[in-house]
């Protein structure tokens, strides 16, 4: 990237702090293979530009403020796909997890802890020996969050976490009155990250394909952009941004009615609470 | 009048329960204990639990504690925000800090131009949007004899057509503290009684529809006259009245009967027949049209997760029993996928649509809709949708 490129990615991005930054993106990094056909450099080669893009990406991101950036990197559905696919995505993944944590600049300045999020078990015992030293080796950066879906569907998420609620009520640790929807949404793979607020699709297709479901279905600005992932580019995500921040104000007034509604139907229980009181005595 | 409890009163200071410390509960009398005690070892129970990467503490070291204020924030608070993270982050020296201060009204000018520029573009596409309006060539399909259009506009040359179709609507004449607008929710029934019109027309089976607000039981009599009268004005002209049934979803408890029917060894044919007969007491109908609303989205799922523990502690269902595939069946027992989802709002928000369902959505949403026609949009979507090819991961 030319200097001058870089220059004016600064002083847009400067600009753009003026006004409110997401905390949370997400991205559904969709149309690489595509890409590689198109230009005319084969599969693998178009994963890897790929990933080049999303370093860069992330590194924007990181340089505006933004604390979270989940990537679905890897589909449980991807698991479908002819087995030379899937083996070269598991080496990417591994070469280049391997090379965040350990190399990486981007990581380093911006106190990324990398995370991945998914039903790891169904990986090879290889790669889940690289993901652990990769999140072990960044636990302590607290600054920024990267969150690798990998190998994730949003439908496995609500399942482990239903399952793991019903196993805590089935020990008795747990009451079925103490279950609600902030409960849940603590027992998601994103839990103690911020409320996602951007999503993102490329490659023009207009489907969540199984991607933070619970995430963006509230209150969150979801964008279909019309290009193949490699072709990505701040620019493409600075119209994204300023739409972002002409609804950031009505995405947060929902957020706050919703938290609100929550605590009258809490209060709601509690006077019952206290009747039941009053009749103990 | 005795005052409220310690317990009480710390509940309800402390918005999240979970977050409860457990030094706390000691204070307060035995019997409130072992909710909140429970509610901790939730907690525990969630970080050690084997699918989830890494442990993550709830302690408040992470700089996240007060992201949902900080999104909202006006520029001018946002000002400061951003001088510290970049303090924080790179430690500039004295001279670049200088030269931030210079620079700040700079920034200023050119983030009031990037937005001055990009409603300019707005603005543009939008004007472009309402001349292809105006030059529109089909008509909108409203007295009887249109039906033969929207047939022909929707009907032949698609490939593929939704079986279920989902819609969210603006807003309905209920806000979210109570009001009621009389007009306002007289002109959404309007607005569902065409969208079952057309629904029926193109040959979709399910059509549900998304609101701000639940619907008052006494207002789904209403709408359904409502539906049955449109519907025959409009099919005036053919030998056969298609017939729409309208319905809210079923409270999620008696979703799990179902999956023990099934599991109970029933053939392939007699669930969906069961399923007929369970929703509509048996009526033969030709477009199942269910009222959604926020309550039947995140947390019907909650309930869900609910329903399932009770029935643990009944030994009925067990923990490991739990798959996608057994969600799968209780949630979709009632709504089934929707293949297409129009949103008719301003920005594309998915308003708490029940998020298990939306997987493989297409969903359709058009920029302008202060401009173009619901019809237009409702056309548009479908020809979508018909275009579209999906891979199921592949």
């Amino acid at each position: 990237m030319s200097t001058f490129n870089r220059t004016m990615r600064a002083v847009a991005i400067k600009a753009l702090q003026c006004g409110s930054i997401p905390q949370h993106i997400g991205l559904i990094m969709d149309g690489n293979r595509r890409y590689g056909r198109k230009v005319h450099v084969g599969n693998g080669k178009g994963y890897y530009l790929g990933y080049e893009t999303l370093e860069e990406i992330l590194a924007v991101c990181m340089e505006m403020g933004v604390k979270v950036v989940t990537v679905y990197a890897f589909s449980i559905e991807n698991f479908k796909r002819p087995a030379d696919q899937v083996e070269t995505l598991m080496e990417l993944a591994k070469t280049k997890l391997a090379e965040l944590c350990e190399q990486s600049e981007l990581v380093r300045q911006y106190g990324i802890g990398i995370r991945v999020l998914g039903d790891t078990s169904l990986l090879p015992e290889d790669v889940r020996k690289v993901i652990r030293k990769a999140v072990d080796l960044t636990k302590k950066n607290n600054r920024a969050i990267l969150n690798m879906c990998f190998p994730y569907t949003s439908r496995e998420e609500l399942t482990m976490a239903t399952r793991s609620l019903v196993s805590g009520i089935e020990a008795h640790d747990l009451n079925p009155s103490d279950i609600s929807t902030s409960v849940l949404e603590e027992s998601l793979y994103t839990r103690s990250c911020p409320p996602m607020d951007i999503l993102i699709r490329t490659s023009g297709e207009i489907r969540l394909s199984d991607f933070m479901l619970w995430q963006s279905s509230r209150a969150c600005h979801v964008e279909f952009v019309d290009c193949f992932w490699p072709e990505f580019t701040f620019w493409k995500l600075l119209p994204i941004l300023l739409r972002y921040q002409l609804r950031a104000t009505s995405i947060a007034q929902s957020r706050r009615e919703h938290a609100r509604g929550l605590c009258d139907d809490e209060s709601e229980e509690l006077v019952r609470v206290d009747a039941g009181d009053l009749r103990d005595r | 009048m005795p005052s409220p409890s310690p317990v009480t009163t710390l509940r309800r200071r402390g918005g999240s329960p979970s977050r409860d410390t457990p030094t706390n509960d000691l204070t307060s009398k035995k019997e409130q204990q072992p909710p909140l005690k429970t509610l901790r070892t939730a907690a525990d129970l969630m970080a050690d639990h084997p699918a989830i990467k890494p442990v993550i503490s709830a302690s408040q070291e992470t700089p996240f504690s007060s992201s949902t204020q900080a999104t909202g924030e006006t520029s001018g608070t946002s000002f400061t925000r951003t001088t510290t993270t970049t303090t924080t982050a790179s430690s500039p020296s004295i001279a670049s800090r200088i030269l931030h201060i210079i620079l700040k009204p700079f920034y200023f000018l050119l983030f009031a131009l990037l937005h001055l520029g990009h409603e300019l573009v707005i603005s543009t596409r939008t004007m472009k949007t309402l001349l292809q309006v105006f030059f529109l060539p089909h008509l909108f399909p409203v007295t009887p004899e249109l039906v033969r259009i929207v047939r022909k506009d929707l009907g032949e040359d698609l490939v593929k057509k939704p079986k279920h179709l989902a819609v969210i609507t603006e807003k309905s004449g209920i806000t979210l503290t109570g009001e009621v607008d009389e007009t306002e929710e007289d002109e959404w029934h309007a607005k569902v009684a065409q969208l079952a019109q057309w629904s029926s027309a193109v040959g979709i089976k399910t059509l549900s529809i998304m609101r701000n607000a639940p619907l008052h039981p006494e207002d789904l009599e209403a709408l359904q006259d409502r539906i049955d009268h449109t519907m025959k004005d409009f099919y005036k002209e053919e030998k056969r009245i298609p017939i729409a049934l309208v319905r809210t979803l079923r409270p999620v408890e008696e979703s799990l009967s179902l999956v023990f029917q099934q599991s109970n060894g029933n053939n392939d044919n007699q669930p969906t027949i069961l399923r007929d007969l369970r929703l509509h007491g048996g009526r033969a109908f030709d477009l199942d049209i269910v009222i959604l609303s926020p309550e039947d989205g995140h947390d019907r799922l909650a309930g869900n997760v609910r329903l399932l523990g009770k029935a643990a502690l009944h030994q009925q269902v067990s923990s490991d029993q739990i798959t996608t595939k057994f969600l799968d069946t209780q949630l979709s027992a009632d709504l089934s996928e929707p293949e297409l989802l129009i949103i008719l709002k301003d920005d594309l928000d998915l308003s708490s649509y029940p998020p298990w369902h939306i997987r493989l959505t297409e969903i359709y949403h058009h920029p302008d809709q202060a401009v173009i026609p619901v019809y237009t949009m409702f056309l548009q979507a479908l020809h979508r949708y018909a275009k579209c090819e999906q891979r199921f991961g592949k």
